[in-house]
Formats: C-alpha cells, sequence, structure tokens
C-alpha cells in the first residue's frame, strides 16, 4: 500500500516541487466501522419489524347523548350467536335459524341471507350481534365480517374463482354488540 | 494444463465496492426505521392471538385495554387476574373501572373530552364472550363513549 501510495505522489506533477518528501496517504473514509454499524441496525430493525398490520372495529355503542334522539328504525338485523348455531330476528320475529353444520357454522349462508336482507332494506345500516356468554371472542369478529361487507365478483363470474376481480360492498357497517337473550 | 500453467498475474489490491453497499444498506435502515414507527401505536402483542377479520380502520392513539389468556392490562399496566374476573358474579371488573376512572389517563382530553374518549380491546380469540363483555361494558360504565376491537387485517 505504501510503495503505491509513494508512487502516486511521485508520478504526478509533484515530481518538480521538491519539497514534498513525505508520502501522502489518498483520503480514505473509514467504511468498515460504518457497514458494521449498519449491518447490526438492519438486524435489530428486522427483528423487531412486525410485520403484520393492526386495524380496529369500531363498534356502534348508544351513548348517553343521543339515546332517543333518532327514531328506532322499522328494520335492525340481529344476529343471534349460540353454541348451536345462529338465530337470525328482525328485532320481533325470527327469520332463520342456522344451526351448525358439521361442528361449524354456516358462514356462507349468513353472509347470503345478510345480503339478502340488505337489498330488501337498503337504508339500513344498523346489526346487533348477541352472542350467548360461553361462546368465543373469534367468533364475534367473524360474525362481524360476515354481516359487514361482502366480495362480490364485478362482472357476474363465480365467486369462489380467486381469478375474478371482486369488489367489497358495504352491509351492515353499524354493529352493536349485546349478550344473546 | 492451461489454467494452472498461466503465468501469473500481476497482483492487485483487491478491494470490495464498499459504497453500493453501504447505499443499499441506508436505504433499508431508513425503510425500516419509518416502518415501525407506523405500527408502534399498539403495544406489544406478544401474548395475545388478535383475530383475524377483514377491517381497514387504522389504529388511533387511544387508551389500549389488553385481555390476554391470563390478565387483564391498561396501557401496559397489569389490573386485574382473567380467573379473579371470571369467578366474579358482578357485572362489572372493579380494578378495571378503577383505574379507568382516573382523570389523566392518556394525558390529554380531560373533563372536556370525556365522553369522546376512546378505549381500544385487544383481546385473545379464545377468550369466552362473558369477559369481553364484562370489560366492554366496564369501559362504557367509565365515560369511555367509544370502544374499538383490534383486530388483524387479513
Amino acid at each position: 500500500m505504501s510503495a503505491n501510495a509513494r508512487y502516486f505522489t511521485t508520478g504526478g506533477s509533484l515530481l518538480q516541487g521538491g519539497f514534498t518528501n513525505r508520502v501522502r496517504k489518498p483520503a480514505e473514509v473509514m467504511l468498515v466501522p460504518m457497514i458494521d454499524i449498519f449491518v447490526v441496525l438492519v438486524t435489530f430493525l428486522l427483528m423487531t419489524a412486525v410485520f403484520s398490520r393492526i386495524t380496529i372495529l369500531q363498534l356502534d355503542l348508544p351513548s348517553a347523548n343521543d339515546a332517543g334522539a333518532a327514531a328506532p328504525p322499522e328494520f335492525r338485523l340481529e344476529v343471534i350467536v349460540r353454541e348451536s348455531g345462529f338465530e337470525l330476528t328482525n328485532g320481533e320475529s325470527l327469520i332463520a335459524a342456522l344451526p351448525k353444520v358439521d361442528g361449524e357454522y354456516d358462514w356462507a349462508t349468513l353472509t347470503q341471507l345478510a345480503q339478502q336482507l340488505k337489498s330488501e332494506n337498503p337504508d339500513v345500516d344498523d346489526a346487533s350481534v348477541l352472542l350467548e356468554r360461553t361462546v368465543k371472542y373469534d367468533y364475534l369478529i367473524q360474525v362481524m365480517d360476515a354481516i359487514r361487507s361482502v366480495e362480490l365478483p364485478v362482472d357476474g363470474g363465480s365467486a369462489a374463482d380467486p381469478a375474478v376481480a371482486t369488489k367489497r360492498t358495504e352491509l351492515f357497517t353499524n354493529i352493536a354488540v349485546g349478550e344473546a337473550p | 494444463m492451461s489454467l494452472f500453467n498461466r503465468p501469473a498475474r500481476p497482483q492487485q489490491d483487491a478491494e470490495l465496492n464498499l459504497i453500493p453497499l453501504i447505499d443499499v444498506m441506508s436505504v433499508l435502515v431508513a425503510f425500516l426505521l419509518i416502518y415501525t414507527a407506523d405500527v408502534a401505536t399498539v403495544q406489544n402483542t406478544k401474548d395475545v392471538e388478535i383475530p383475524q377479520s377483514t377491517a381497514e380502520t387504522q389504529a388511533q392513539q387511544s387508551v389500549v385495554v389488553m385481555i390476554t389468556k391470563d390478565h387483564v392490562f391498561v396501557q401496559g399496566e397489569l389490573v386485574a387476574d382473567v380467573a379473579d374476573v371470571n369467578a366474579s358474579s358482578e357485572p362489572l371488573v372493579e380494578p378495571l373501572r378503577a383505574v379507568l376512572d382516573r382523570p389523566m389517563l392518556l394525558g390529554n382530553g380531560g373533563e372536556a373530552g370525556k365522553a369522546t374518549r376512546e378505549v381500544t380491546v385487544i383481546a385473545d380469540k379464545s377468550l369466552p364472550f362473558e369477559l369481553v363483555r364484562k370489560v366492554m361494558a366496564t369501559c362504557t360504565a367509565t365515560t369511555y363513549g367509544k370502544i374499538s376491537l383490534a383486530v388483524l387485517q387479513k
């Protein structure tokens, strides 16, 4: 290295000016420590990075301010989640009962019914989900998903085909939560 | 073998091209720094398995009530045990109520913002609804007007 450096200094025009006899090193930034720090930073940040996005579902709660202000709508979808299956009511009378199929809740039929009820009452956005005490919290979220929105194919394709472009359609977006009677 | 009989090449200084490497790394560091700052609103969710949902609303800054399989936390502070809450027959969770009633829990708002104070509930998906309902009832009983449920985006 030093031999190289000497070559540079003596090979150029500096040869004439005899006053620079000392060896001039080429200016160099200390890159290696910098890279070390970067490597440590990158690994640390990669390890702590959360690659899942947390979003929220907002609940529609009857607050003290607007209680009684709005007239009760003529239709309000209520989904009762029991250990044995779903029950859909309009607040007074039973619309449909969807028992579990093979030990699993019948999600497809629930969404289908919600879709049908939405087309019958296009202005209604409110719904209630009422759960039995022992039902898992996970099912609350899944029921809310099922009646909140639905993925519809854009131009008449089959919904099961993943290649078909889908469009999300809102159904009942204001969802209240309560305990099953 | 011609490969070995070649005359030795003049020795050159073997040197890595370090500048592009540093360029790439600084871009990586900047990206990761920005990305982690974005997610920091909802803190450590290690012991909680959050349910998945299609919801797209972004999480906002609010009081966080976290229910793990064993404990209830408010803003990272241990408040109650799940076993105790399940055992009690009262409709509200008293220790949680005491903590939520603190006037300056979030540091802003005060009396004016009370009615619109928000709480985000992060709950494990295997918990029974009874427990979550008790916690939510306690939140509404202590002037928290808005409740959000934290979910993972699918």
